[in-house]
């Protein structure tokens, strides 16, 4: 879980520097009422809930960089509720979970019109470094790549769904009329979806045949709905849909791994 | 995962050279496989002498050491039962019994002398079963023989040291069992990580040989016996290796051949390494000398013993249990260990990353495919990967357990 952690700082760096007392506000909001909420549940239903096990932590984490610097406080602490509760605990705790809880955060304050944010078709700049229209791990490719890096680096980051998310989403860029194909593949979400919400061991699969699946129908959907519809948004249904796919397609579950 | 890469990588033990160890003054020798003892209390018995008898799964035992019979009478051993067992008092002298010494050289002797001397050389695998009874199932039809110089536990080490201190030994006994055997192909398998070994034994194999050398990747379990005709002679999982043709002994039984036919010496003693957090020692110890007395002489304040290794061996109640053949290693530990409660499974997908089995030991929990798990080797790789530090093993035989109950 540590290493989950680290691998997020240098986004969540590039974030203060970009948005400045608000990035941090959040990040620190984030992260702090998701381990606070995990305490409680844990005191409230034994077992449900470890607040030193890190996952929390990076939860928080994960849920801050998908949203906007401005978004109001009131949006984050119902994305934190929704990450925690419903997410995690209702479900059994962690290990139980099928849904990726940041994923689930984000996804559910697409219900409030006015927070959704705008499609991807009209975004304007580099996403590379710099890119400050849409959420917080949207605004630089290059630091999410590097924690990507740092989790390859520790074998904690499953190649079959990254690289196959990030192949979905640019041949998926490429079916798309007017798209800059390479630009949507570079793009802050589709790495965030590919490297760090893809790669959740409790809700990724366990099979590669599952890892492949997911890790495609993460890029192709993820890019779709970002693209046409909620940004960001977008990539966390994408997700929460590959979360599915990924359970899918590690059936039949037996005992024994086909030669 | 490719087939050879599974397993987990431990770190490779560095093989020391054997410790001095005195001879113990007492040797208890149990009849665990229903030998019948064919000496009586008071007899003076020489080293190497028969003194109970069996045929087929039971060989014969041999004394350890040279003295006097001091009494015939059931003893506990470390599988926590009593045997009826031979003490000998030794006279410290290891005087040979007589007829064991200036036998003719194996070279003129024919293939039914070779095995009836076999037989009588009370040779048994670490397994449990004699070399004897593996080499009449091969007689039907050998195709290929595999030496496994690798130990079937990380830090126990008796087939390395049989190989690193004498590799002429154990290449001569091989050469005798290619005579008993005639395989197709005859493969010697060390472990990457055995660096004296390989140093130790490439010298003695020429180039062109007709006896290959294999050297398997540094993975625990490389040197469990279905895995390494899994990889080497391709057998299929659920296949026996006798339908295969494959035959797969240990470097320290085919060493012990050579000592049998060349210096007239049956099994008498046994090679033990005692491991623990910080160092290694191995012994050669005569058979029968109280494990007490093995561990003592390591001069560690550790309390607790496991017989085996880290990964698969058993809690030792008593100490006060005699060497018997196949006890390859104990692992000291301090008893302060606290182990800390395991975390849930995350879904991370190790534990079937590592298994040597290709199983999923992660679905051992949701106790699917009762039958399924009897492929398990039992090596412990799953719970050693697992970042939670799950019961994997546990789960998996308690389900194996339950299958055979109902099948």
């Amino acid at each position: 879980m540590a290493d989950a952690a680290i691998a997020l700082l240098p986004a969540a760096a590039g974030a203060v520097w970009f948005w400045h007392g608000w990035a941090l506000a959040l990040l620190a909001g984030c992260a702090g009422g998701c381990v606070l909420l995990e305490w409680a549940v844990s005191r409230l239903y034994p077992g449900r809930g470890n607040p030193r096990d890190g996952s929390a932590l990076v939860t928080g984490l994960l849920l801050a960089l998908l949203l906007p610097a401005g978004c109001p406080w009131w949006a984050a602490a119902a994305a934190v509720f929704a990450a925690i509760v419903p997410a995690k605990a209702l479900f059994g705790g962690l290990g139980h979970n099928v849904f990726n809880p940041a994923a689930f955060g984000r996804a559910v304050l697409l219900l409030i019109p006015a927070l959704r944010p705008e499609p991807l078709r009209a975004a304007s700049g580099t996403f590379l470094f710099g890119y400050t229209g849409g959420a917080m791990g949207e605004a630089s490719a290059v630091l999410l790549l590097a924690g990507a890096v740092y989790l390859a680096a520790r074998r904690l980051e499953p190649a079959a769904v990254a690289v196959s998310a990030v192949l979905a989403a640019f041949f998926t860029g490429l079916f798309i009329p007017g798209c800059d194909a390479a630009a949507v593949a570079a793009w802050g979400g589709t790495l965030l979806g590919a490297a760090f919400l893809g790669a959740d061991p409790v809700t990724g699969p366990m099979t590669t045949r599952g890892k492949l699946l997911s890790g495609a129908v993460l890029g192709a959907v993820g890019t779709l709905l970002a693209y046409y519809a909620w940004g960001i948004g977008g990539t966390a249904c994408a997700v929460l849909l590959a979360n599915l796919t990924g359970r899918a397609g590690d059936w039949p579950v037996r005992p024994r791994a086909a030669r | 995962m490719q087939l050879w890469q599974r397993g987990v990588r431990l770190s490779a033990p560095v093989g020391a050279p054997f410790s001095e160890f005195s001879a113990p003054a007492r040797v208890t020798l149990p009849l665990q496989w229903g030998e019948t003892p064919l000496v009586r209390v008071g007899e003076r018995v020489g080293l190497g002498q028969k003194i109970a008898d069996g045929a087929g799964e039971t060989v014969p035992l041999h004394a350890s050491v040279s003295g006097t019979v001091a009494a015939i009478a059931p003893k506990v051993c470390a599988d926590g039962k009593r045997w009826t067992a031979v003490v000998i008092d030794s006279d410290g002298e290891e005087r040979p019994a007589p007829g064991l010494t200036g036998r003719p050289l194996a070279d003129g002797l024919s293939g039914e002398e070779l095995f009836a001397l076999l037989c009588e050389a009370g040779i048994r695998e670490p397994d449990g079963r004699p070399l004897s009874a593996l080499v009449e199932e091969a007689a039907g039809g050998c195709r290929t023989l595999i030496c496994s110089a690798i130990d079937q536990e990380p830090f126990t080490l008796s087939e390395d040291a049989a190989l690193t201190a004498a590799p002429e030994r154990v290449l001569g006994g091989l050469r005798l069992l290619l005579r008993l055997f005639r395989p197709e192909t005859a493969v010697l398998a060390v472990s990457a990580a055995q660096k004296e070994a390989l140093r130790a034994v490439t010298r003695w194999i020429p180039k062109g040989d007709s006896l290959r050398l294999a050297v398997m990747p540094d993975r625990y379990p490389m040197g469990d016996a279905r895995r390494l005709a899994e990889l080497i002679a391709s057998v299929r999982p659920g296949e026996s290796l006798a339908s295969r043709g494959t035959a797969v002994v240990r470097a320290s039984s085919a060493a012990a051949m050579e000592a049998a036919v060349y210096d007239g010496m049956p099994v008498v003693r046994q090679t033990v390494s005692v491991n623990w957090l910080t160092g290694q020692k191995i012994f050669s110890v005569p058979l029968g000398t109280p494990v007490a007395e093995v561990l003592r002489a390591c001069g560690r304040d550790e309390t607790e013993a496991v017989l085996g290794g880290p990964m698969m061996g058993r809690r030792l109640r008593c100490w006060n249990v005699p060497v018997t053949k196949g006890m390859s290693g104990f692992t000291l530990l301090s008893g302060e260990q606290k182990a800390a409660p395991a975390g849930p499974c995350i879904r991370c997908g190790r534990c079937a990353e590592v298994c040597p089995a290709e199983l999923r030991p992660y679905l051992a929990a949701r106790r699917r495919g009762g039958a399924a798990w009897s492929v398990c080797l039992r090596c412990g790789a799953c719970e050693y990967a697992c970042p939670a530090g799950r019961p994997l093993m546990e789960e998996i035989l308690r389900l194996g357990r339950e299958a055979a109950n109902v099948g």
